[in-house]
């Protein structure tokens, strides 16, 4: 009897732990930093460092780094809308004992074992409606990973929805509608998954004139939780920043006002706070027909994460005339600012500049220029950070004059271009060499407005002008010390990085360029350690892990989005690199 | 009868499947990116491409706009799409040695360029399909070569 009794223990204790090894726990979440083994969270760990401390590929052998594996994802490269040839990749895997999830653009999932060198175990297809979807994506069709929660891997789609997928069998548990595509919205950035179960979505649009909001869902279920607006309606703090424009229909601009959230954010556990940055308002080009600040657009905000109340906000951009989304990632830091001790908010914004924020207040620490060129304003006001050339006295912003354009014909020129500075490619922090590292889109471009002079009609594009073509775009990858602002070194690339970053604790910073060349840098100097030639064009980040004791690291190569679609002039040669559909992983 | 069975038996693959000028056009304008910024309507607009003029709108003939797609506009986003433009006298009598130094004005080449054969087609839809006539819903169709959603809602 007792013999029976001890084996039914055994059992049951084997089951719980078989169990438990597959699930994600809350703690493998929070605590990711501890297990570089795995990468379950977007940016690796929910403070958005991106760092591994992984050192078993390191400055000294990076060298022998050679491909373990490839797979082709094959799959969802269908047509879409009418405008895109195939969906691109720009996701970050996620791995976890072993089995690596990736996404496809149109959001399908895709699992690998990794121990039986990238054997796909199963796609899930969520069958996302192509051109209706593909129709009002303004920058491909894209989607920028999964992550993982307990038995489940949490994942979005283009064309809105939400999705819960069975980690073992991969087969979809929920199915749940977040944005409105006949309003011209959808979903490209992963979700962020904090304590609770709470999924946090952003949502783009902001090019067909949407309001901009982040959305809290319960995961088990399915529930929203809540729902914030990054735009205010008449008569909440800051709809005063709105105002109307000189056509009737602009008293409405508010409600089209974009603000969108389409890069996923961070989150502090002590505080319980989501940081998150908007997009540009709308439209983009036309600032006459939205005269005002326009908050809480180009902006970082922090959420109070149980009920999505904006605590604080800081606005890079006011009235931006040059689609300057502030939407890209703030990084959470324990670090010296001027010497003193501070948990900070890192921020590499489209503008070019680079900012520090407090993370508690938002108040502004330091902001200083990492691209090699920005003439749109003289400077950041050192106490403020507002733009040294933004006009108090005025509600339609001009910047430098010859910065911008405007209705009537003037056309602008201004350094960085629309696309940056930096877009969504993720930057990466070093909390060990206290280095803040950012790819840089190296750019000028030329701005024409077009005045909004219809009013805002469902899913039409909603950009009041547009760019005009300047000269060629170079790329970087600056390294900036977080408790002055400076820049200490560079790594000067032919073409814009696309890709973004990941540091580890070998003193490697791993990247790519949109050509495909997959390289490692010295975390230190920034010199050039490794290379290997995928002849696939990449836009997405590298992420490391290891199994069973031995160190990876993997990247996905597919370009889409915007760059084959209208930049190939001012990156010439770049259209003879052909897109691919591949997961490449290397080891030594 | 055994005529007519032969002649519907020969012809039916070729009127199922056959294209018509047109729609060789159509795969032209597809495959040079036009409907990157022109839009797959035609009306163009602003967008990543820039501000697209409205080809619906134009007041081009056929010369005209042959003289557009091949030399493109300098000073603006739209490209050049012959291999030939700046090389010989076709482009306003310019090389692309007379634009250096002036990056604002530089003519920009597309990502696909298009031989006379293709050029020819690709102006004959403009005019066939696009040039004067409104969006339809037959048009909505034809472009996506299926029903959509899109095309529902016009």
């Amino acid at each position: 009897m007792i013999r029976i009794f001890l084996t039914l223990i055994f059992a049951i204790s084997i089951s719980f732990v078989a169990n438990a090894e597959t699930e994600t726990s809350w703690n493998d979440i929070s605590k990711a930093e501890k297990s570089p083994e795995n990468w379950v969270t977007h940016h690796g760990t929910l403070d958005g460092k991106r760092y591994s401390r992984l050192k078993q590929i390191n400055k000294k052998n990076v060298k022998k780094l050679r491909v373990a594996f490839t797979a082709a994802l094959g799959g969802d490269r269908t047509p879409g809308g009418a405008w895109w040839k195939y969906g691109g990749l720009e996701g970050t895997p996620v791995v976890e004992d072993g089995m690596m999830y990736v996404t496809d653009g149109w959001g399908s999932v895709y699992k690998f074992d990794i121990r039986q060198n990238g054997k796909k175990l199963w796609r899930m297809d969520p069958d996302p409606d192509h051109d209706y979807a593909g129709n009002i994506t303004c920058c491909g069709v894209n989607n920028r990973g999964a992550v993982l929660y307990k038995d489940k891997v949490v994942s979005h789609t283009i064309d809105g929805r939400l999705i819960i997928t069975n980690k073992e069998t991969g087969e979809i548990e929920q199915d749940i509608t977040i944005a409105d595509l006949s309003i011209g919205e959808s979903i490209s950035a992963a979700p962020l998954v904090i304590k609770g179960g709470q999924v946090i979505t952003g949502i783009a649009g902001g090019e067909y004139g949407i309001r901009g909001y982040l959305n809290s869902t319960n995961i088990e279920t399915g529930k929203q939780n809540w729902r914030t607006y990054t735009i205010p309606a008449p008569g909440e703090p800051g709809s005063e920043t709105w105002k109307q424009g000189p056509e009737a229909h602009s008293k409405d601009a508010w409600l089209h006002g974009g603000g969108s959230t389409w890069v996923t954010g961070t989150y502090d556990e002590d505080s319980n706070t989501i940081f998150w940055g908007s997009g540009n308002p709308g439209p983009d080009w036309d600032n006459e027909y939205r005269p005002g600040d326009n908050l809480y657009s180009n902006s970082a905000l922090a959420l109070d994460a149980d009920t999505g109340k904006i605590k604080w906000y800081f606005q890079y951009t006011p009235n931006d005339p040059y689609d300057f989304d502030g939407v890209n990632e703030l990084t959470i830091v324990n670090t010296k600012i001027f010497g003193k001790k501070t948990k900070a908010l890192l921020h590499a914004d489209r503008n070019g500049f680079a900012y520090a924020l407090d993370a508690e207040s938002g108040k502004f620490l330091w902001g200083t220029p990492f691209v090699k060129k920005l003439d749109w304003t003289t400077g950041l006001d050192k106490y403020t950070g507002r733009p040294m050339s933004y006009d108090a006295n005025k509600d339609v912003q001009k910047y430098v004059p010859a910065s911008s354009s405007g209705r009537g014909g003037k056309e602008g020129m201004s350094c960085p271009g629309n696309m940056g500075g930096k877009n969504w490619q993720p930057t990466a922090y070093d909390p060990d060499r206290k280095r803040y590292y950012i790819p840089v889109i190296e750019s000028c471009a030329g701005h024409v407005t077009v005045a909004q002079k219809e009013a805002w009609k469902a899913r039409a594009l909603y950009f009041g002008g547009g760019p005009k073509m300047g000269p060629q775009i170079r790329g970087s990858v600056a390294s900036m010390d977080p408790n002055t602002g400076k820049i200490v070194a560079k790594f000067d690339m032919f073409y814009p990085n696309l890709a973004g970053l990941l540091a580890t604790k070998g003193g490697l910073i791993f990247s790519a360029s949109p050509e495909g060349s997959v390289f490692a840098l010295d975390s230190d100097n920034l010199k050039e350690l490794w290379r290997f030639e995928t002849n696939h064009g990449t836009n997405a980040p590298p992420i490391t892990f290891s199994v069973d004791g031995k160190q990876y690291v993997a990247i996905l190569a597919g370009l889409g989005g915007v760059w084959p679609q209208w930049f190939n002039s001012t990156t010439p040669g770049l259209e003879n690199v052909e897109s691919g559909n591949m997961l490449f992983v290397f080891s030594l | 009868m055994k005529y007519i069975l032969f002649f519907l038996i020969i012809l039916t693959p070729i009127n199922m499947y056959g294209q018509n000028k047109s729609d060789y056009g159509l795969k032209m304008f597809k495959n040079a990116n036009c409907n990157s910024c022109h839009q797959w309507h035609g009306n163009g607009g602003g967008s990543y491409g820039g501000a697209a003029a409205s080809i619906r709108d134009t007041g081009l003939d056929k010369e005209g706009l042959k003289k557009i797609v091949e030399c493109g506009r300098p000073g603006t986003n739209m490209p050049y799409f012959s291999k030939k433009a700046y090389k010989d006298d076709r482009c306003y009598g310019l090389k692309l040695i007379d634009f250096e130094g002036e990056d604002e004005n530089r003519p920009l080449p597309a990502r696909k360029m298009l031989n006379d054969r293709q050029i020819k087609a690709l102006i004959n839809f403009i005019m066939d399909d696009l040039k004067g006539k409104p969006v339809s819903k037959d048009y909505c169709l034809k472009y996506f070569g299926k029903p959509t959603r899109v095309c529902e809602e016009l």
